[in-house]
This record gives structure tokens, sequence and C-alpha cells, in this order.
């Protein structure tokens, strides 16, 4: 019997090491990494997973949208500009999908609760963008004034004295009983160490993606105000509140940000292909 | 003796493989160099370094139009119930309320239909397939039907529910 059980236990170390590992290594992949796409396929099976509950849905999906905060922090980081365009971008939309996920939690408690982190999470966002985007500037500024060559010998010298690391900018703490709660902590800047890995073209263009995705963010934590003072739909009392209550939840579908979003989006891809 | 044996096939395909997909790889470059110009290279290197990041993309923003689809039908829904079982059955009726419900209720069935269209042109989209661009046209095509639709459907629902507002204070 003992065998049977050793011979099974070992069977399945042997079945789950690669998944795990995959699991382990992947885990600070960054866009244009082999091991991304792994990532990414983790996290939807994950959400897939945690779909039984609107609530547990909603929370993966904030902790999704702190994910690619840091994965912009970094790219921004390592002054790969062209991939953290691409990043920002997903983590509005991430961050979106974040808030549409709470507005479908019945439990009016737990949703204000949620809206109200995610609400300090995109605060934090916002904040350490606007500080990227002038340290983007400053960089850009410096390269341009020196007619820098090679930069990296100067850059790391920026790199040293850089600010702490930005993967501590978003925390997603969960207790084991209470609901899970986001905090923003002080949101140290993804402070780009180089310009290095793209053009100045690039660097524009990031800073243009980021003033665009905090003005989306702004947007979203608009919505997220609302979802606060959202009724429970299953605790409406009256029918004349229901009305009002759809007409509240209609409110807060912002199809013209997805219009935007969308035109946006596909303009930026419109010019790639021959 | 056995276990060089069983070594072999495993030090075979490490050496064999990586050469049959070096020489696939090379083959395929050296078709597109062939037939490419400079420039149309430079975007096709561009668009290979962004393809993975553009589906994520293309995938989110179908995710975002679903939910925002869903979330428009779970209203639709509401206001269809509240208007046939508690309005109707205290002789409330609305003018035209079948007409515009219906509409509405068809807008779903396209949105869903496009977005699944979209789906499959996304699909579809490499940057080495020379019908790429024809896949995002259709695409493009697809999401602003399913949005601008969304949007009708947005504005029907807010009038609608507005009209059985006011119908909701008269006397029956």
């Amino acid at each position: 019997m003992l065998k049977i059980l050793t011979s099974a236990v070992l069977i399945l170390s042997i079945l789950l090491f690669p998944p795990a590992t995959l699991a382990f290594v992947s885990q600070d992949a960054l866009p244009g990494d082999s091991l991304y796409p792994v990532k990414r396929k983790l996290e939807d099976a994950v959400l897939l997973f945690a779909s039984i509950t609107p609530s547990t849905k909603a929370w993966f999906a904030v902790a999704y949208s702190g994910r690619r905060y840091k994965e912009t922090a970094s790219l921004i980081n390592k002054g790969k500009n062209s991939d953290a365009i691409l990043t920002v971008k997903e983590l509005v939309f991430q961050t979106d999908i974040a808030a549409e996920e709470i507005k479908k939690i019945g439990n009016s408690n737990q949703r204000a609760s949620l809206a109200s982190n995610l609400k300090q999470t995109i605060e934090g966002y916002s904040k350490g963008l606007e500080e990227s985007k002038k340290q983007v500037g400053i960089q850009v500024a410096l390269a341009k004034d020196n007619n820098l060559t090679d930069g990296e010998e100067t850059f790391d010298e920026i790199d040293n004295a850089a600010s702490p690391s930005p993967s501590s900018s978003a925390k997603v703490t969960a207790s084991p009983r209470a609901s899970p709660t986001l905090k923003a902590t002080n949101t140290p800047s993804p402070t780009p160490a180089t310009t290095g890995g793209g053009t100045q073209s690039d660097a524009q263009d990031l800073q243009d993606a980021i003033d665009d995705a905090r003005a989306d963010l702004e947007g979203i934590q608009d919505d997220l105000d609302q979802i606060g003072d959202l009724p429970n739909p299953e605790d409406v009392s009256s029918d004349s509140s229901l009305i009002d209550s759809l007409l509240i939840d209609l409110g807060n579908i912002d199809i013209n940000g997805l219009d935007s979003t969308l035109n946006s989006t596909l303009n930026k891809y419109n010019s790639l292909f021959l | 003796m056995n276990k060089t044996l069983l070594l072999l096939p495993l030090i075979l395909a490490l050496f064999i493989f990586p050469n049959i997909v070096f020489a696939q790889t090379a083959a395929e470059i050296n078709k597109l160099r062939s037939t490419l110009s400079t420039t149309e290279q430079s975007k096709l290197r561009n668009c290979l370094s962004l393809e993975s990041q553009m589906k994520t993309d293309l995938s989110n923003l179908m995710v975002l139009t679903g939910t925002m689809a869903v979330n428009l039908e779970t209203i639709y829904t509401k206001t269809e119930s509240y208007y046939r079982n508690t309005l109707t059955t205290q002789n409330k009726t609305l003018p035209g309320y079948d007409n515009t419900s219906s509409s509405i209720s068809q807008n779903f069935n396209t949105i869903r239909e496009s977005i699944n269209r979209s789906r499959e042109a996304s699909n579809k989209i490499s940057c080495t397939s020379r019908e790429a661009k024809n896949y995002f046209q259709e695409y493009r095509t697809n999401m602003g039907l399913a949005v601008s639709l969304l949007k009708q459907s947005k504005e029907e629902l807010t009038q609608l529910l507005l009209k059985l507002k006011d119908l909701e204070t008269l006397n029956p």
C-alpha cells in the first residue's frame, strides 16, 4: 500500500513539476520575454477557476491590473519604451475590466469596499505614471543635450540613484477570512533608468500614451465613485427604485470610452500591415 | 549499452529538431526577403515584434465589448421582466414598447455575432499572411458595428426606462 502511495506521489510530482516550474519562473516575465505568454495563459486559467463567484473574479481582475502596472514600471525602468506603450494601454484595459467585474458583485458592502480600494490603487498608478512621464522627459532632454552616443555608462549612474523597486508600488493582500483588499502604498514611480532601449520618438509616444492612460484611469475612477453608491439589485425594495437603479447602471456603462479606445488601438496597429 | 540506446533518440532529437526549425525559419525568411521590398521588410519586422501584443489588445477589446454587452443585456432583461410582470398586470402599457424591445433584443444578437466574427478575423491575423490587412479590416468593421449597436441599445434602453418611469407614476 505504501509502495503504491509512494509511486503515486512520485508520478504526481513528476507530472506537476513542469507546470509548477513554469508558473514560478514566468511570474516576473515581461512583455517580450519568451515566458510572458505562459504567464498570461496561467492568468487566464486562474481567472477561469475564479469565475465561480463574481467577487473572486473581480478580486483577481484587480490583482491583474496591479500586475500590468508592475510590468509597465519594469519596462520603463529597463528603457523598453515601445513595449511600455502597449503595456500601459493594457493596464487601462485590465483596470476597466476590473471595474466592470466589481459592478457585478451582488454584496453591496463588498462591492463598495473593492471599488474604494481600486480607486485608491488607480490614484497610485496615476501618480506613478505622472512621475515616470517626467522622468522619461528628463532622460530624453539629457540624452539630447549631452548628445550621448553611448548612454549605457551615464544611465548606469542614474540607475544607481533610482528610486526603490517599482515592484513594491501596488500590493495585493488577502487575509483568509476577510474580503481581499488591494492597497496602494506610497507608489514609488517607475523611474526610467535608460532610454537606450528606445528612440526619442518612442519616448514621446510613451509620454503621450501615459497621458491617455491617466485620462482613461480618471474616467474609471469616476465610474468607481458611482459604483460605491449603487444599490444592490437584490436589495431593491420597490419597483420605482428598480428603474432608478437600472438608469444608474446604464449610466455607468461607458461605451464612448470603449469606442475611443477601440479606435486609438486599431489606428495604432493599422500602419503595421503591408 | 542499454542506457546509450535509450539516450540515442534523445540526443538525435536534440540535434535534429533545432536544425529542422532553423532550416525552416531560414527558408521562410529567404522566401519573404525575395518578395518584399525594404520598407515592407521593416514593416514586417515591426509587425512581428508586436504581433503577440497586438493580439492581446484585440482580445482585450473583445472582452471589454462582451462585458458591456452582457451588462446592457442584464439591464434589458430586468426592464423586460418589470414591464411584463409588474406594469402590464396593473394595466399600464406603453405604446410601441414591443417594437423597441424587439429592436434592442435583435441588437444583442447582432452584437454577439459581430464579436464572434471579430474573433474569427483576429485569429486569422498574422504578420506573415498576405490577407492580414483584410482580416484586420474585418475585425475593425465588426467591432465598429458591435460598439455602434451598443451605443444605440444604451440610448434606446435609457429612453425606454424614462418612459416606463413616467408610466408607473400614472394611475391605471
